[in-house]
């Protein structure tokens, strides 16, 4: 059996992390939930993840600042942004810091599987590159 | 978090424009308007005071100096004429030296035609006895007159005459006498004329036509030679002092302990001194002005002041109604921004729409069957609750929404507020207040008069401030409706003993979708759909809280109300 693909899914929104984490793990990925900034980078530094999915607006330790972090600490992990309301200022902010793509709420799972893919394809690339 | 973007505007309501504040204002007004009027003008009126108290002393005194000198003057003349007259006779070529008796009664009448003034005279040769006499005191016929000091300094004296103080003498009646010398057929003769000084006093004062003054005669040893009865008798001491170097000035006596102004002029030809003094009805009478113009000047010092109070109350209302009017207007303003509605409806929307979105999602993937879901309808209950209460939040936003939108379609009757509220409170709400252990109390103005207004809008209103006042109250407490009204406004308030608004969120409450209410709860709508109805109907809304206390909210609308 194929590996499964790890994920951390960081959102201050309780509902909609359970619901979303349920949906992955449906569609055969493993799934860890952290409902704050803190606990990803705690749970980050414990676990090898391959993609986060990162709420930015969360109280205590934004979105932006997690991102900076994990993508610091972890080589090869790719953030996959997930917010309310896009703007232009904050996708060029988030793809600076090293985020892979930002998706809207409401999400569209198909959308969102298909981004991962993407993500992992490019990561996968990346490492051929460098290798 | 939510409300980020309309903290960062400050607005100011009357509330947090603290009483303090007012009175800080008033203070500052009052003591401005006092430096700017009241300073200056009570600085006039002293000034004003003091530059009319020095012209009114001076002109007195110039007063007082020039009735003096005329008066000298008088007397002068007088004095000089019958001195005069005397010469003249006396030395008419119709009398042979040296004079019989005869002589001397002809000369006397003659002088007595001349001047009343005239009593007697007498005639000397070498020696100091009177050799003849004519007048009414025979007695003095042969008196001798060589000790008489008068006598003595005719005889020394270079002058051809003198002039006594007045002096009772032998004869016991005051009177004074002119001794005149001169020489004849190698001898030296002299005459002695007694002269009434109540008959020059006649003389001089039928010249003095203000009645404002005593006119007096002193000599140089500062004894009256001529004086009213009034004031005292010939011969006895006056308090006036002067010197005759002087010539003529103003000085001071004391009359009872009282310092008053005397004007004094000397007699050339004699050594008196013309005395003027005021009378003292004319200096009751200055004495009396200058009260009256004290007594005026302090009540247009106290006018100025009362004008000074209104005015600054005044100020500060009329500013305390511009602050009020003006954060009216930002409100207003505020909530019209289009964009910040359109931020605040999005985010607000934006979360119940996730909700749907996510619990619809899931169940997707239910009802899939590549997921081979075993879930069943039964266990889907709690998601469809959830998109139900998601789909409801929306509707009450959108509700409230809509009042914004709807600014032109009130529904105006007359309405009597006693009446709406009281539909509102009694009954079912009441009861559930109850059991919440909240006591609605009334107090309704009696004789309320009705205002056109939409009836409907107010009662959401009303049941706004009522929800509001509810959630505020923590365990038990009061909501408290009153009533009131004054010749231009109603006004009716909604009071409750709750939690209160901290003083730096006051300003924020009227804000659209501003809430502390915990999610799902609050749409933070109340309070701006109500501001914008109010407003509509052409009246406003303020409040008032006290952190623990409690919160009222006051309606107002203008009795004859123009929508
Ligand atoms: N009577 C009150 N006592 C205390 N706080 C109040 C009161 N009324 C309103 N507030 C405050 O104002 C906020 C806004 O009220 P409102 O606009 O009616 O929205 P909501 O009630 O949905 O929160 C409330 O969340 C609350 O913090």
């Amino acid at each position: 059996m194929e590996k499964k693909v790890k994920l951390l899914i960081v959102d201050d929104e309780i509902d909609f992390l359970d619901t979303i984490a349920l949906r992955m793990e449906m569609r055969g990925f493993e799934v860890t939930k952290a409902p704050d900034g803190f606990s990803a980078l705690e749970s980050a530094e414990k676990n090898k993840y391959d993609i986060v999915l990162l709420d930015l607006k969360m109280p205590g330790i934004n979105g932006q600042e997690v991102l900076e972090k994990i993508k610091n600490k972890n080589e090869g992990i790719e953030v996959i942004i997930l917010t309310a309301h896009g703007s232009e200022e904050v996708s060029k902010e988030t793809t600076e810091l090293g985020a892979f793509c930002f998706i809207t709420k409401p999400i569209d799972i198909d959308r969102l599987v298909t981004v991962i893919r993407l993500a992992l394809e490019s990561r996968q690339k990346n490492e051929i590159i460098i290798l | 978090m939510k409300n980020e973007q309309f903290a960062s505007d400050e607005l100011i309501f009357e509330s947090t424009i603290s009483k303090k504040m007012y009175s800080s204002l008033r203070r500052n007004y009052f003591i401005r308007l006092i430096i700017l009027y009241l300073l200056p003008f009570a600085f006039i009126i002293i000034y004003f005071h003091y530059q009319y108290n020095d012209l009114m002393t001076k002109s007195r005194e110039m007063h007082l100096m020039s009735v003096a000198e005329n008066q000298s003057r008088i007397i002068d003349i007088f004095l000089y004429e019958r001195i005069n007259n005397i010469l003249s006779i006396i030395q008419s070529p119709d009398y042979k030296y040296p004079i019989d008796k005869k002589n001397l009664n002809d000369m006397l009448q003659r002088l007595k035609r001349n001047s009343d003034a005239f009593i007697d005279m007498g005639y000397f040769d070498t020696t100091s006895i009177q050799l003849e006499y004519s007048g009414p005191l025979s007695f003095l016929e042969k008196k001798e007159y060589g000790n008489e000091s008068w006598f003595k300094d005719l005889v020394l004296s270079s002058n051809n005459f003198v002039i006594t103080n007045i002096y009772q003498g032998l004869r016991k009646t005051p009177h004074f006498t002119i001794g005149v010398k001169l020489t004849k057929n190698n001898k030296r003769i002299i005459f002695k004329v007694s002269l009434d000084p109540q008959k020059i006093y006649k003389y001089m004062t039928s010249f003095e036509k203000s009645n404002d003054v005593y006119i007096l005669i002193v000599n140089k040893e500062s004894i009256y030679q001529l004086v009213p009865n009034e004031i005292s008798s010939p011969m006895s001491r006056s308090p006036f002092i002067t010197s005759k170097l002087s010539g003529i000035g103003i000085d001071e006596f004391k009359l009872n302990k009282e310092k008053r102004t005397f004007a004094f002029s000397w007699i050339s030809g004699v050594d008196w001194a013309v005395i003027v003094i005021e009378k003292e009805f004319s200096i009751k009478s200055y004495y009396n002005l200058k009260i009256e113009l004290i007594l005026s000047s302090i009540t247009i010092l106290l006018l100025l002041f009362l004008i000074i109070i209104i005015r600054s109350k005044n100020i500060v209302k009329t500013e305390k109604e511009k602050q009020i009017a003006k954060h009216q207007l930002e409100q207003a303003s505020k909530l019209a921004t289009v964009g910040e509605l359109a931020s605040g409806i999005a985010h607000e929307i934006g979360n119940p729409l996730n909700i749907i979105a996510n619990e619809v999602g899931i169940m997707q993937d239910y009802a899939n069957p590549k997921f081979n879901s075993s879930k069943t309808l039964n266990d889907l209950e709690l998601n469809f609750k959830k998109i139900i209460n998601a789909v409801y939040r929306i509707k009450d936003i959108n509700n409230k929404l809509l009042t914004f939108v709807r600014k032109n379609e009130n529904e105006l009757s007359e309405c009597n507020f006693n009446e709406i509220i009281e539909d509102l409170v009694s009954g079912f709400l009441e009861r559930e207040m109850k059991v919440d252990n909240i006591e609605i109390i009334r107090k309704y103005s009696k004789n309320f008069p009705t205002v056109l207004s939409d009836n409907n809008q107010m009662k959401q209103v009303l049941i706004n401030l009522l929800n509001n006042a509810h959630d505020a109250i923590e365990g038990s407490g009061q909501i408290i409706f009153v009533t009131s009204f004054d010749s231009e406004k109603i006004y009716i308030s909604v009071s409750d003993t709750g939690v209160g608004i901290p003083e730096d969120k006051i300003n924020k409450i009227f804000l659209p979708f501003y809430t502390t209410k915990p999610v799902g709860k609050g749409t933070g709508l109340g309070l701006s759909v109500s501001f914008s109805i109010i407003k509509n109907l052409g009246g406003s809304i303020k409040v008032e809280s006290k952190l623990g206390k409690g919160t009222t909210f006051t309606i107002e609308f203008p009795l004859n109300s123009k929508i």
